[in-house]
């Protein structure tokens, strides 16, 4: 059998301002119909030049100066354009990273996916339509009809990738080409369409090429992994092979990379104990005068409300849409509480009232048994510097116009009166304590990393002399190996300056690493908190243990069966569902209680707190592992309805 | 591309600024020429009389509506006075005009978007809603109206000309800090407690200076335009000091018997004005963010 794609030889050079750039060397790459190839890189690496040169659609300046791309024994890299555009969408699609840029805004979504039909494979309006809605239903989409007549912007970001999907296998491809199909989505929202990749493998024969920097999502759909390095393919094997004996050291790194959720593992250092058995545990020397009882950080019944709802609300009030409902939670002195739960789910508005970017409409934020004026311009400056912040997003992070010597000085100079020069030489300490070199100072952000921008910003922070930062998904959006020195970074610079985290993350593995207590947030209230080993471990809340179980697990041995997945998307926040809010997706729902009731905080060892109707010591007989899945399987049964 | 900008970590090195604002104009051919020419304006701005071969007022009677010469390279008007020396006289005060007018509007205009755009609210709706009334107007006319009122003087010419340009300055500062507002950068100096002086100038300003650098250039071939059009209807400079739109106004009657009156100062305003464009145009790609890809454009 011929191979379906067969990359050989490929080299792609772009002409840059500073040069060319030889973006991919000598890669050589064949996949057979039927089988998925995983493409595994840092960002950077050149796997989406080699997998746009496949396509033959490489952005300006890039140019195939040696190999060549077969398609069904068609090279792509010599093409003429309007032979490449007969290759498209029937010989060989792409599913990119952002659904919501794959689609045009304007127009229903059953048009776009229609047109497929239409111009492909040449059916008749008619035709084409029911083609349309036999691929959406193939994609697993829930009211398959109704999608068609909706806008791209109506549907959540995991539904698009399912349209994505279902467009790009229309015309029955030789070859379909997902480049971080994932990456952008909630981990929930992942673990479903990598369920539902695994179904469609097996049901057709296209070959996938599948591109990520995250091995543990290769493991479970992928025949063979292809590993990239600096434009060169280092390593390819079965995935079995690679995972169990990486013959090169860069793939051995990136699977030490991989975060694994280990239940078991031991707690991060630090003072974990303090405070978190003994409310009245004194803190350490030197901390000021404290109110005995009086925790750290203490969030008191805080609600934070928006004008929500959608369209014109004319005559009527706009609806609430409350953001944080009624959160209380408290943190010892230099210890991590972790914050966990799907996007949309609050996170990152409780941190805004902690740090006092938002004011509440309820409640109070108290530091060290005092109580914080709501917004940061109203704090006086000894109270601002004590809570900091590091932000999700490195390309904002950070003044694109400023040095980062400029960065970190800045709140030297303006917080703890350093001169000029003393702020430049405190600058480049704490550079070094990031372990970034100093010769960095006098860089733009432009010229570095994202994993280096978030250093810098970890070092602004701490220019402040913090014994607070809020961190609000500081490593969501960096690559996987990038990630682990990050959280190691994190975890010692906890130890060395004696810092509380409010660490915000929606990777249960990532907060496990660094947290002694964890909360589970879902639509704007806490589902769950308590010590991490606890929160952790079956009893869970159900909704933890959906989070719990969608983390891709980076062994290919490993049996996916009897797994539990949330279905549909969180819902919307303006119409928060009666009774317990997350009975609408629970997998373990029990009737009409679920719906009517506000269900019981449950009580557990060390400080537990579960919000379900469903005592502890049922929930663990329920969550124990093994679990056979067959015993009124409440949990898939569930999970796939609707 | 997954995660940072997507681009290759060896592009990330750091270079002189100048050097690679100097290097992305350069690689724009027309760009590269409207600089030139613009160059060339300028010098004879700043040189002023001394590059003219006559006095640009020297009447010389019997040398009325001569043609071309090696004398007189643009021919000579009805007075007999050199093109050619009006031309050049004629740069420099279309300069001064220009220059002074745009940078006005430039300063006022930028600080009102800044105010506007960050405190928002009431005094968003009130500064934006006063300056849509300005737009409201032809801009000509605006000008003629406003001109006639307060009598004609390079003065107030710099004045009716920096009125008219503040709405646009306040606009697009205006939606840069819209934008910026919502940036992390300036969250982080609100938690530290920075003033708001220091987020409007110094971490909101510096980042909405290309676009304003592009959008002087821009106003400022219009104001040249403007000049000239107020010139050529009698609001402009007043006579005899050479202004290009009243040449081309005195040039009208003799269009059958002297052409060259007429096509020669109106050759110089179209060659400043769009040189001057052009020149923004090319300045438009030169300040693209370092790192970003700059001149790469896609498919």
């Amino acid at each position: 059998m011929s191979p379906a794609l067969d990359i050989r030889h490929l080299t792609v050079v772009y002409r840059t301002e500073r040069g060319p750039l030889e973006a991919v060397r000598d890669a050589s790459l064949r996949i057979e119909p039927g089988q998925t190839m995983g493409l595994v890189g840092e960002s950077g690496s050149g796997k989406t030049t080699l997998a746009l040169a496949a396509l033959g659609y490489l952005p300006a300046g890039g140019q195939v100066i040696a190999g060549e791309a077969l398609i069904g024994g068609v090279d792509m890299t010599s093409l003429s354009r309007a032979g490449r555009r007969r290759m498209w969408g029937s010989q060989v699609a792409l599913v990119s990273q952002n659904p919501q840029n794959a689609f045009n805004p304007s127009m229903p979504l059953g048009r776009q996916l229609d047109e497929v039909g239409r111009r492909r494979l040449r059916l008749s309006r008619g035709d084409a339509r029911r083609t349309t809605l036999a691929m959406l239903e193939k994609v697993a989409m829930p009211d398959a009809q109704g999608v068609v007549t909706r806008y791209p912007h109506q549907l959540s970001g995991g539904m698009l990738q399912r349209c994505a999907l279902a467009m790009a296998l229309m015309a029955d491809p030789r070859v379909l080409i997902l480049d971080e199909p994932t990456t952008a989505l909630d981990v929930t929202t992942q673990a479903t369409i990598l369920d539902l990749l695994e179904q469609l493998k097996s049901e057709m024969d296209s070959a996938l090429l599948y591109i990520t920097h995250n091995l543990g999502v290769v493991a479970q759909v992928c025949d063979r992994v292809s590993v990239m390095l600096r434009g060169e393919i280092v390593e390819e094997a079965s995935v079995d092979r690679l995972f169990a004996h990486p013959s090169h050291a860069y793939t051995a790194k990136l699977l030490a990379a991989v975060p694994r959720f280990d239940p078991d593992a031991p707690p991060p250092p630090g003072q974990g104990d303090e405070g978190a058995s003994a409310p009245g545990a004194q803190p350490p020397a030197g901390a000021g005068p404290q109110p005995a009882g009086a925790h750290f950080l203490e969030l008191r019944d805080l609600v934070k409300q928006f004008p929500g709802g959608e369209g014109l609300h004319l005559f009527r009030r706009r609806p609430q849409l409350r953001a944080v409902d009624h959160v209380s939670l408290w943190a010892a002195r230099g210890t991590t509480l972790g914050l966990v739960g799907e996007s949309g789910s609050g996170k990152t508005t409780l941190a805004q009232l902690v740090v006092g970017l938002k004011q509440p409409d309820m409640g109070e934020v108290d530091m060290a048994g005092e109580r914080l004026p709501g917004l940061a311009g109203s704090r006086r400056r000894p109270i601002l510097r004590q809570i900091q912040m590091v932000f999700q997003n490195p390309d904002a992070s950070l003044n694109p116009r400023h040095t980062v010597g400029q960065a970190i000085g800045r709140p030297l100079r303006l917080l703890q009166g350093m001169d000029r020069g003393a702020a430049h030489a405190e600058a480049a300490r704490l550079l070094e304590a990031v372990r970034l070199p100093t010769g960095y100072l006098d860089r733009y952000p432009g010229e570095l990393s994202g994993g280096e921008i978030q250093r810098v910003a970890i070092a602004r922070a701490l220019a402040a002399r913090p014994q607070l930062l809020v961190c609000d998904e500081p490593v969501s959006s960096l690559d996987v190996s990038v990630q682990g020195a990050l959280l190691d970074l994190f975890k010692r610079v906890q130890l060395d300056e004696g810092l509380a985290y409010l660490f915000i993350s929606h990777d249960l593995a990532a907060v496990q690493t660094l947290s002694h207590r964890i909360a589970v947030m879902y639509l704007g209230a806490l589902m769950e908190y308590g010590e991490a080993a606890r929160v952790l471990r079956p009893p869970y809340h159900p909704y933890t243990e959906a989070l719990v179980s969608a983390i891709p697990t980076p062994d290919p041995a490993a049996v996916h069966e009897a797994v539990l997945r949330l279905r549909g998307g969180p819902s919307n926040p303006a119409d928060v569902p009666s009774g317990c809010r997350f009975h609408t997706r629970c997998p373990r729902f029990l009737g009409d209680i679920c719906r009517q009731q506000e269900p019981p905080w449950r009580e557990g060892d060390g400080d537990h707190h579960v919000y379900c109707h469903i005592p502890l010591e049922e929930l663990l007989a329920l969550q124990k592992r093994p679990e056979p899945p067959a015993a009124g399987a409440p949990p898939s049964a569930e999970a796939q309805e609707v | 591309m997954s995660g940072g900008s997507g681009v290759p970590a060896s592009l990330r090195r750091p270079q002189r600024r100048g050097g690679l604002y100097w290097g992305r104009l350069r690689r724009q051919r027309t760009a590269t020429v409207a600089a030139v020419v613009f160059a060339l304006f300028l010098l004879i701005a700043i040189l002023g009389p001394l590059v003219t071969p006559y006095d640009f007022a020297a009447q010389d009677a019997s040398a009325r509506l001569q043609g071309p010469s090696l004398h007189h390279l643009f021919g000579t008007d009805n007075f007999g006075r050199d093109v050619l020396s009006r031309i050049l006289a004629g740069t420099r005060p279309v300069f001064l005009l220009g220059w002074v007018a745009t940078l006005l509007a430039a300063v006022i205009g930028t600080s009102l978007g800044l105010v506007a755009g960050y405190t928002g609210r009431l005094w968003d709706e009130t500064i934006m809603r006063l300056l849509d009334v300005l737009l409201a107007f032809p801009a000509l006319l605006l000008a003629m109206v406003l001109l006639a009122t307060a009598g004609t003087s390079s003065l107030n010419l710099v004045f009716v000309i920096a009125i008219l340009f503040i709405p646009m300055f306040a606009r697009v500062t205006r939606s840069m800090v819209l934008d910026l507002r919502t940036k992390e950068f300036i969250d982080a100096a609100r938690l530290r407690g920075d003033t708001r002086r220091y987020v409007l100038f110094r971490e909101m300003l510096p980042n909405a200076l290309p676009p304003l650098i592009v959008e002087t250039s821009v106003r400022f071939s219009y104001s040249i335009f403007l000049v000239a059009s107020l010139g050529f209807l009698g609001l402009g400079v007043q006579p005899p000091s050479p202004d290009w739109g009243m040449q081309v106004n005195e040039a009208r009657n003799y269009f059958a018997l002297a052409p060259w009156m007429l096509v020669f100062p109106a050759l110089a305003i179209a060659a400043l004005v769009i040189s001057t464009s052009l020149l923004a145009d090319g300045l438009r790609n030169v300040f693209s963010p370092v790192g970003a890809g700059g001149l790469t454009e896609r498919r």
